[in-house]
């Protein structure tokens, strides 16, 4: 590979322990996230779908360590602290001195812009939080100056510093968001559900900003979402979550053009076109998403799959390289035998 | 003439605020034909449940519909002006969850949580039907076979919050189509689930409107579920219609710049394109301080000096498609 890696999540697994009775005896686990591994390049847009259950925020709030995993390592490419003889350090190995200079590295953006932003902070306070937490800045002057470079560049202006969030509508509050991820010039960006609670055109406005950010200050992301259609529009690379395990990863349009896990396919043919003249095959699944509490035996897709064999309700299949460029991974036992149509 | 389930015309329903009065639908005027499904669409706030709660009479204050007409065809192909009916009286009853029925958006909160499934599904039909429990619980036991529920048996004994959300919505729907009604008012169904039981969901109910001879009143935000739903679209900003067509001619050759901006607000799955999305600048303004002249002047990028003065009216730009702007006047 020529690019070089900035996060190697290695075999990341959180399961979450289901607790009953009087004495809150362990009963049972849910797999939230069960043995995920991908690496994110520097520069890049990572893009993590899947439907609701599937352990894609877990995924997200496990990297910057605000979930601590059940196992597994994070190896992420730091610039402030080095360990001898290597590029990148393993985040849960860390002080908790040592995180908190690590997170200046990496951010995070959350869904929803009306719950994550204190409501008795202004604008101005909200954003230089993180500048003043890790001491960035002392000089008050400086400071408002870095406020509203932040601003402008996410499309508000000085004349919000002293609002609170309740004056702003969704769209902006998101910009309020990514300006305060962002302050600190982080490496990468968690970008969990960012767009998803706003309309469409204000969308669209969010998705524009994400991607110009990103070419001017050459942040990664790892963008998690259900949209595939928005998935597809800002990501290099996507990978598709089931039942707390990565199913497929790929680049996008290998992805769109060449899916090799019947999910994938399902996925693909059932967004809506908005083209009544588009008339194409759609793949209904069946049935519902299993309970990760209590998933299927062998492979995780087999109760929905139609072309569920023996082999997939005996052995749980891994992810596996399938082409010689060595950048399209699937973990399907029939990967190689399936003619997916799409 | 077509037959047409439901014709509104002029329709206005205010909200009477401290703030002000609030034109949440602002002299709307559009009909349903029968057997077929129109779209409404627009973004949040534009007024796309309360029409669908004007429909039902189901407003409460500090709402009241001011004015305008809803005339429903019964089955015995007799008119009558819902408007003039009191909402709680006994007609008014007799068609709400009978001739007209609705479905939710969260299926969750719809329902309720200390009755069964099958409870509350033989409940409507013994008010509606006069049947006795037997006969419809047998019914209740064959729509839900309908609808997609696996043993039907079982799960009419079974509480909502112990189904999926798929399957709640599902047995929402066979709730609303359990009297047969002649419209069936869909608001956001599908907007709760998950893309693989969203299609599902969809494609039941394209195969229920043939077998139970429905028209369907679909409100969503997304163009892709309307693309794939609906002969007949509405395109509504904060309170009004800016433009109406079939789905394909609004499609192909969208008129209004509120629909061209939506349109391209979306990314598409089908093309590479990697510039950056053609976007609607701005935000929705605040309804309490709607101008003279045209609600999107301050959005859109065509604006004239006759959009800050006058109001466009809807007007026909071809055979059934009709757009309120004045570059088409």
């Amino acid at each position: 590979m020529d690019k070089s890696i900035l996060l190697d999540v290695v075999n990341l697994k959180k399961h979450f322990p289901i607790r009953t009775g009087f004495l809150k005896k362990i009963t049972g686990h849910v797999k939230a996230v069960d043995d995920v591994s991908f690496q994110v390049f520097e520069g890049e847009t990572l893009g993590l779908v899947g439907e609701s259950g599937c352990g894609k925020t877990t995924t997200g709030r496990m990297i910057l360590n605000l979930i601590n995993p059940t196992d597994g390592t994070i190896n992420f490419n730091s610039n402030i602290i080095k360990t001898k003889n290597k590029t990148t350090i393993n985040i849960l190995e860390l002080s908790p001195t040592d995180l908190k200079k690590v997170r200046q590295e990496m951010q995070i953006i959350f869904q929803d812009p009306y719950s994550s932003l204190n409501p008795r902070m202004t604008v101005g306070s909200l954003i230089s939080e993180p500048l003043v937490t890790h001491k960035k800045i002392q000089n008050k002057r400086d400071l408002k100056k870095r406020i509203s470079e932040l601003l402008n560049s996410v499309g508000l202006s000085d004349s919000h510093i002293n609002r609170f969030p309740h004056e702003f509508s969704g769209g902006q509050r998101q910009r309020i968001g990514i300006a305060r991820a962002i302050a600190l010039s982080p490496k990468l960006i968690v970008a969990d559900e960012p767009v998803s609670a706003l309309d469409v055109s204000v969308q669209a406005q969010v998705i524009n900003l994400l991607k110009s950010i990103q070419n001017e200050l050459n942040i990664s992301f790892l963008f998690i979402a259900h949209d595939l259609s928005v998935i597809k529009y800002i990501s290099d690379r996507i990978a598709v979550m089931y039942l707390g395990k990565i199913v497929e990863l790929c680049t996008k349009d290998e992805l769109f053009n060449n899916p090799k896990h019947p999910y994938t396919e399902a996925l693909i043919s059932s967004i809506p076109i908005p083209n009544p003249k588009h008339k194409k095959n759609k793949i209904i699944l069946e049935g519902d998403v299993p309970s990760p509490s209590n998933p299927p035996t062998g492979c995780h897709f087999h109760t929905r799959c139609k072309y569920a064999k023996n082999i997939c309700r005996e052995s749980i299949p891994f992810l596996k390289n399938i082409n010689n460029k060595n950048d399209h991974y699937v973990s399907c036992h029939l990967s190689q035998d399936l003619k997916l149509n799409y | 003439m077509q037959d047409n389930v439901i014709d509104i015309s002029s329709l206005k329903t205010f909200f009477y605020l401290e703030e002000g009065v609030f034109p949440a639908i602002d002299d709307i005027s559009f009909k349903i034909k029968k057997n077929k499904t129109l779209g409404v669409v627009g973004e949040s706030g534009c007024g796309k449940s309360v029409t669908a709660l004007s429909i039902m009479r189901l407003i409460d204050n500090p709402g009241r519909t001011v004015s305008g007409e809803i005339i429903f065809k019964t089955n015995n192909n007799e008119e009558i002006d819902l408007l003039q009916i009191d909402p709680m009286s006994k007609i008014m009853r007799s068609i709400r969850g009978n001739d007209i029925s609705m479905i939710f958006q969260e299926p969750m909160t719809a329902m309720n949580p200390v009755f069964t499934i099958g409870d509350q599904i033989i409940e409507v039909i013994r008010l509606h039907k006069r049947s006795n429990y037997d006969e419809a619980k047998q019914q209740t036991i064959d729509i839900l076979k309908d609808v997609g529920i696996p043993s039907p048996e079982i799960k009419i004994n079974e509480y909502p919050h112990q189904q999926s959300g798929g399957i709640r919505q599902r047995a929402m729907i066979a709730m609303a189509l359990s009297c047969n009604p002649l419209l069936l008012i869909a608001d956001e169904p599908t907007t709760a689930l998950d893309v693989t039981i969203q299609a599902q969901v969809l494609e039941l109910m394209k195969k229920l409107q043939k077998n139970y001879n429905t028209s369907i009143l679909f409100i969503t935000h997304d163009l892709g579920v309307i693309s794939e739903m609906c002969d007949d679209v509405i395109v509504m900003y904060m309170g009004k219609i800016v433009e109406q067509a079939s789905v394909i001619d609004l499609f192909n050759n969208p008129k209004h710049p509120y629909t061209i901006g939506l349109m391209n607000s979306i990314p598409s799955i089908d093309s590479n394109n990697q510039t950056p999305l053609v976007t609607i600048k701005g935000n929705v303004p605040n309804p309490f301080e709607i101008t003279k002249g045209c609600r999107f002047q301050s959005r859109c990028p065509n604006v004239m000096d006759i959009c800050k003065k006058e109001e466009p009216k809807l007007t026909n730009v071809s055979e059934s498609h009709d757009t309120s702007c004045f570059l088409y006047n």
